[in-house]
Protein backbone atom coordinates (compact mmCIF):
# COMPACT_ATOMS: atom_id res chain seq x y z
CA UNK A 1 0.00 0.00 0.00
CA UNK A 2 1.49 3.59 -0.58
CA UNK A 3 0.51 6.46 1.46
CA UNK A 4 1.18 9.79 1.75
CA UNK A 5 2.45 12.35 4.43
CA UNK A 6 0.49 15.00 5.89
CA UNK A 7 1.60 18.36 7.76
CA UNK A 8 -0.46 20.90 9.55
CA UNK A 9 1.14 23.87 10.37
CA UNK A 10 0.99 27.89 9.44
CA UNK A 11 1.32 28.69 6.08
CA UNK A 12 4.74 30.31 6.52
CA UNK A 13 6.69 27.32 8.31
CA UNK A 14 4.90 24.53 6.42
CA UNK A 15 5.40 25.74 2.90
CA UNK A 16 8.85 24.26 2.98
CA UNK A 17 7.99 20.41 3.34
CA UNK A 18 5.23 21.10 0.31
CA UNK A 19 9.02 20.96 -2.00
CA UNK A 20 9.46 17.35 -0.76
CA UNK A 21 6.77 16.31 -1.93
CA UNK A 22 4.85 16.20 1.56
CA UNK A 23 0.92 17.03 1.11
CA UNK A 24 0.87 20.34 3.04
CA UNK A 25 -2.24 21.59 4.33
CA UNK A 26 -1.86 25.24 5.77
CA UNK A 27 -3.73 26.58 8.60
CA UNK A 28 -4.75 30.03 9.57
CA UNK A 29 -7.67 29.23 12.11
CA UNK A 30 -9.03 26.43 13.88
CA UNK A 31 -11.99 25.64 11.43
CA UNK A 32 -9.43 25.24 8.83
CA UNK A 33 -7.38 22.72 11.30
CA UNK A 34 -10.56 21.08 11.76
CA UNK A 35 -11.47 20.50 8.12
CA UNK A 36 -7.44 19.73 7.56
CA UNK A 37 -7.88 16.79 10.11
CA UNK A 38 -11.31 15.84 8.73
CA UNK A 39 -9.41 15.81 4.98
CA UNK A 40 -7.07 13.49 6.52
CA UNK A 41 -8.92 11.20 8.48
CA UNK A 42 -10.41 10.08 5.06
CA UNK A 43 -7.23 10.25 3.07
CA UNK A 44 -4.47 7.97 2.39
CA UNK A 45 -2.06 9.24 5.00
CA UNK A 46 0.89 7.50 6.93
CA UNK A 47 2.28 10.09 8.70
CA UNK A 48 0.83 13.39 9.84
CA UNK A 49 3.44 15.99 10.98
CA UNK A 50 2.20 18.34 13.33
CA UNK A 51 3.76 21.45 14.75
CA UNK A 52 3.24 22.24 18.23
CA UNK A 53 1.17 25.65 18.70
CA UNK A 54 -1.30 23.56 16.07
CA UNK A 55 -1.05 20.13 18.19
CA UNK A 56 -2.25 22.47 20.95
CA UNK A 57 -5.32 24.27 19.45
CA UNK A 58 -6.41 20.96 17.59
CA UNK A 59 -5.64 18.31 20.17
CA UNK A 60 -9.32 16.87 20.17
CA UNK A 61 -8.85 16.08 16.86
CA UNK A 62 -5.43 14.65 17.33
CA UNK A 63 -6.25 12.42 20.08
CA UNK A 64 -8.68 11.08 18.05
CA UNK A 65 -6.20 10.35 15.27
CA UNK A 66 -3.88 9.03 17.97
CA UNK A 67 -5.74 5.55 18.63
CA UNK A 68 -5.67 4.40 15.19
CA UNK A 69 -2.83 2.57 13.42
CA UNK A 70 -2.69 5.19 10.70
CA UNK A 71 -1.78 7.54 10.50
CA UNK A 72 1.22 8.18 12.84
CA UNK A 73 0.58 11.57 14.21
CA UNK A 74 4.00 13.58 15.01
CA UNK A 75 4.57 16.76 16.76
CA UNK A 76 7.70 18.83 15.60
CA UNK A 77 8.33 21.83 16.61
CA UNK A 78 7.39 25.43 14.98
CA UNK A 79 8.87 27.81 13.78
CA UNK A 80 9.43 29.35 17.61
CA UNK A 81 11.44 26.93 18.34
CA UNK A 82 10.67 23.48 20.65
CA UNK A 83 8.04 24.26 23.86
CA UNK A 84 8.77 20.29 24.42
CA UNK A 85 5.66 19.18 23.80
CA UNK A 86 6.86 16.03 21.96
CA UNK A 87 8.84 15.32 24.74
CA UNK A 88 5.68 15.78 27.02
CA UNK A 89 3.57 13.69 25.16
CA UNK A 90 6.55 10.89 25.25
CA UNK A 91 6.85 11.41 29.15
CA UNK A 92 3.00 10.82 29.38
CA UNK A 93 3.42 7.23 26.97
CA UNK A 94 5.71 6.10 29.57
CA UNK A 95 3.51 6.80 32.32
CA UNK A 96 0.71 5.20 30.81
CA UNK A 97 2.82 2.12 30.15
CA UNK A 98 4.97 1.87 33.12
CA UNK A 99 3.03 3.86 35.86
CA UNK A 100 5.57 6.01 36.77
CA UNK A 101 7.49 8.32 34.28
CA UNK A 102 11.34 6.47 34.61
CA UNK A 103 13.04 8.15 31.88
CA UNK A 104 12.80 11.71 32.06
CA UNK A 105 12.92 11.62 35.94
CA UNK A 106 16.81 11.59 36.40
CA UNK A 107 17.24 14.83 34.30
CA UNK B 1 -20.01 -31.38 39.55
CA UNK B 2 -20.11 -27.26 40.21
CA UNK B 3 -16.35 -28.37 42.01
CA UNK B 4 -15.04 -30.11 39.14
CA UNK B 5 -15.74 -27.12 36.77
CA UNK B 6 -14.32 -24.78 38.89
CA UNK B 7 -11.17 -26.68 39.16
CA UNK B 8 -10.40 -26.71 35.86
CA UNK B 9 -11.44 -23.37 35.28
CA UNK B 10 -9.25 -22.36 37.89
CA UNK B 11 -6.53 -24.07 35.83
CA UNK B 12 -7.71 -22.02 32.81
CA UNK B 13 -7.16 -18.96 34.82
CA UNK B 14 -4.24 -19.49 36.14
CA UNK B 15 -2.76 -20.53 32.55
CA UNK B 16 -4.06 -17.36 30.99
CA UNK B 17 -3.03 -15.45 33.85
CA UNK B 18 0.87 -16.71 33.44
CA UNK B 19 0.77 -16.35 29.72
CA UNK B 20 -0.12 -12.74 29.69
CA UNK B 21 2.45 -11.98 32.72
CA UNK B 22 4.70 -12.76 29.88
CA UNK B 23 3.08 -11.28 26.97
CA UNK B 24 3.25 -7.98 29.54
CA UNK B 25 7.24 -8.53 30.46
CA UNK B 26 7.75 -9.48 26.50
CA UNK B 27 5.68 -5.72 25.47
CA UNK B 28 7.68 -4.17 28.55
CA UNK B 29 10.94 -5.42 27.06
CA UNK B 30 10.20 -3.70 23.61
CA UNK B 31 8.61 -1.00 24.84
CA UNK B 32 11.71 0.10 26.85
CA UNK B 33 13.94 -0.28 23.86
CA UNK B 34 11.43 1.60 21.91
CA UNK B 35 11.20 4.60 24.07
CA UNK B 36 14.67 4.87 24.76
CA UNK B 37 15.23 5.72 20.56
CA UNK B 38 11.74 7.69 20.49
CA UNK B 39 13.76 10.10 23.04
CA UNK B 40 17.09 9.94 21.15
CA UNK B 41 15.96 10.82 18.22
CA UNK B 42 13.47 13.12 19.03
CA UNK B 43 15.78 15.68 20.78
CA UNK B 44 17.92 14.95 17.40
CA UNK B 45 15.19 15.91 15.33
CA UNK B 46 13.56 18.93 17.63
CA UNK B 47 17.11 20.47 17.24
CA UNK B 48 17.38 20.41 13.47
CA UNK B 49 13.36 20.98 12.89
CA UNK B 50 14.01 24.42 15.01
CA UNK B 51 16.93 25.36 13.07
CA UNK B 52 15.24 24.35 9.83
CA UNK B 53 12.02 26.41 10.43
CA UNK B 54 14.21 29.21 11.66
CA UNK B 55 15.58 29.67 8.50
CA UNK B 56 12.45 28.78 6.54
CA UNK B 57 10.72 31.80 8.06
CA UNK B 58 13.84 33.83 7.57
CA UNK B 59 14.10 32.83 4.26
CA UNK B 60 10.28 33.59 3.76
CA UNK B 61 10.26 36.71 5.15
CA UNK B 62 13.30 37.73 2.31
CA UNK B 63 10.16 37.38 -0.13
CA UNK B 64 7.26 38.46 -0.72
CA UNK B 65 4.76 35.20 0.37
CA UNK B 66 3.29 34.90 -2.87
CA UNK B 67 6.47 34.37 -4.11
CA UNK B 68 7.20 32.07 -1.70
CA UNK B 69 3.98 30.52 -2.76
CA UNK B 70 4.85 30.47 -6.32
CA UNK B 71 8.16 29.24 -6.09
CA UNK B 72 6.76 25.95 -4.07
CA UNK B 73 3.86 25.49 -5.76
CA UNK B 74 4.93 22.89 -7.95
CA UNK B 75 7.32 20.26 -5.92
CA UNK B 76 9.73 18.58 -8.07
CA UNK B 77 10.56 15.75 -5.34
CA UNK B 78 8.43 12.73 -4.77
CA UNK B 79 8.18 10.85 -1.78
CA UNK B 80 6.78 7.66 -1.91
CA UNK B 81 5.63 6.23 1.83
CA UNK B 82 4.81 2.39 1.87
CA UNK B 83 3.17 1.16 5.39
CA UNK B 84 3.52 -2.47 6.43
CA UNK B 85 2.43 -3.49 9.76
CA UNK B 86 4.65 -5.64 12.38
CA UNK B 87 2.60 -7.84 14.85
CA UNK B 88 4.66 -7.34 18.36
CA UNK B 89 2.78 -9.40 20.79
CA UNK B 90 -0.22 -9.00 18.53
CA UNK B 91 -0.15 -5.43 18.88
CA UNK B 92 -0.11 -4.43 15.37
CA UNK B 93 3.05 -1.90 14.52
CA UNK B 94 3.30 0.07 11.58
CA UNK B 95 6.85 -0.12 9.13
CA UNK B 96 7.11 2.80 7.22
CA UNK B 97 9.08 2.60 4.49
CA UNK B 98 10.18 5.88 3.16
CA UNK B 99 11.69 6.54 -0.26
CA UNK B 100 12.33 9.75 -2.36
CA UNK B 101 13.33 10.79 -6.06
CA UNK B 102 14.14 13.97 -7.92
CA UNK B 103 15.84 17.44 -6.51
CA UNK B 104 14.00 19.81 -3.78
CA UNK B 105 14.60 22.93 -5.37
CA UNK B 106 12.20 23.18 -8.11
CA UNK B 107 12.56 27.02 -8.12
CA UNK B 108 14.56 29.90 -10.02
CA UNK B 109 17.27 30.81 -8.26
CA UNK B 110 17.05 34.10 -9.21
CA UNK B 111 13.41 34.92 -7.55
CA UNK B 112 14.23 33.08 -4.86
CA UNK B 113 16.25 33.75 -0.99
CA UNK B 114 19.46 31.70 -0.34
CA UNK B 115 18.10 30.85 2.90
CA UNK B 116 15.70 28.51 1.22
CA UNK B 117 17.63 26.24 -0.17
CA UNK B 118 19.20 26.35 3.38
CA UNK B 119 16.23 25.29 5.12
CA UNK B 120 14.74 23.22 2.04
CA UNK B 121 18.09 20.92 2.38
CA UNK B 122 17.96 20.78 6.28
CA UNK B 123 14.42 20.01 5.78
CA UNK B 124 15.06 16.81 3.07
CA UNK B 125 17.57 15.60 5.18
CA UNK B 126 15.62 15.59 8.51
CA UNK B 127 12.83 14.18 6.45
CA UNK B 128 14.32 10.44 6.99
CA UNK B 129 14.46 11.16 10.39
CA UNK B 130 10.80 12.69 10.79
CA UNK B 131 9.61 9.18 9.52
CA UNK B 132 11.61 6.98 11.54
CA UNK B 133 10.21 9.01 14.65
CA UNK B 134 7.03 9.13 13.99
CA UNK B 135 7.19 5.02 13.37
CA UNK B 136 8.74 4.66 16.76
CA UNK B 137 6.70 7.53 18.23
CA UNK B 138 3.54 5.82 17.27
CA UNK B 139 4.59 2.44 17.65
CA UNK B 140 5.30 2.96 21.56
CA UNK B 141 1.96 4.92 21.78
CA UNK B 142 -0.14 1.76 20.74
CA UNK B 143 2.40 -0.65 22.47
CA UNK B 144 1.58 2.07 25.88
CA UNK B 145 -2.48 1.55 25.67
CA UNK B 146 -1.72 -2.75 24.82
CA UNK B 147 0.64 -2.59 28.47
CA UNK B 148 -2.11 -0.75 30.05
CA UNK B 149 -4.80 -3.06 28.60
CA UNK B 150 -2.50 -6.26 29.61
CA UNK B 151 -1.82 -5.38 32.79
CA UNK B 152 -4.80 -4.77 34.05
CA UNK B 153 -5.74 -7.61 33.05
CA UNK B 154 -2.97 -9.60 34.92
CA UNK B 155 -4.15 -8.15 37.77
CA UNK B 156 -7.41 -8.42 37.52
CA UNK B 157 -7.03 -11.91 37.00
CA UNK B 158 -4.17 -12.34 39.72
CA UNK B 159 -6.31 -10.25 42.83
CA UNK B 160 -9.63 -11.18 41.61
CA UNK B 161 -10.30 -14.31 39.81
CA UNK B 162 -8.23 -16.42 41.10
CA UNK B 163 -8.60 -15.56 44.64
CA UNK B 164 -12.30 -15.72 44.51
CA UNK B 165 -12.42 -19.20 42.53
CA UNK B 166 -9.98 -20.42 45.28
CA UNK B 167 -12.72 -19.48 47.76
CA UNK B 168 -15.61 -21.10 46.09
CA UNK B 169 -13.98 -24.26 45.64
CA UNK B 170 -12.88 -24.26 49.18
CA UNK B 171 -15.95 -23.25 50.00
CA UNK B 172 -17.54 -26.09 47.98
CA UNK B 173 -15.17 -28.54 49.05
CA UNK B 174 -15.35 -28.17 52.78
CA UNK B 175 -19.39 -28.47 52.36
CA UNK B 176 -18.91 -31.55 50.36
CA UNK B 177 -16.49 -32.63 53.28
CA UNK B 178 -19.08 -31.54 56.01
CA UNK B 179 -21.88 -33.81 54.08
CA UNK B 180 -20.01 -36.67 53.65
CA UNK B 181 -19.21 -36.36 57.51
CA UNK B 182 -22.72 -36.01 58.81
CA UNK B 183 -23.99 -38.77 56.18
CA UNK B 184 -21.44 -41.30 58.03
CA UNK B 185 -23.17 -39.98 61.63
CA UNK B 186 -26.25 -40.53 60.68
CA UNK B 187 -25.27 -43.83 59.53
CA UNK B 188 -23.63 -44.91 62.38
CA UNK B 189 -25.91 -43.64 64.77
CA UNK B 190 -28.34 -46.03 63.00
CA UNK B 191 -26.44 -49.07 62.78
CA UNK B 192 -26.35 -48.47 66.73
CA UNK B 193 -29.65 -48.04 67.06
CA UNK B 194 -30.35 -51.37 65.30
CA UNK B 195 -27.50 -53.29 67.04
CA UNK B 196 -29.13 -51.91 70.59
Amino acid sequence: MEYSIAIIGSPTAILGFKALGVTAFPVASAEEGRAAVEKIRSGKYGILLITEDWAEELSQEINELKSGTLPAVTVLPSQSGSTGAGEKELRSIVERAVGSDILFSNE
Amino acid sequence: MELIRLKSKLKVAERGHKLLKEKRDGLMKEFMGIIREARDLRNKVEERMAEGFRAFVFAAADMRFEVTEEALAVPSRKTRLEVDTKNVMSVQVPQFNYSEEGNPVCYALATTSSGLDTSLNIFAESLAEIVRLAQIEHSARLMAVEIEKTRRRVNALEYVFVPEMRRNIKYISNKLDEQERSALVGLMVMKENMSS
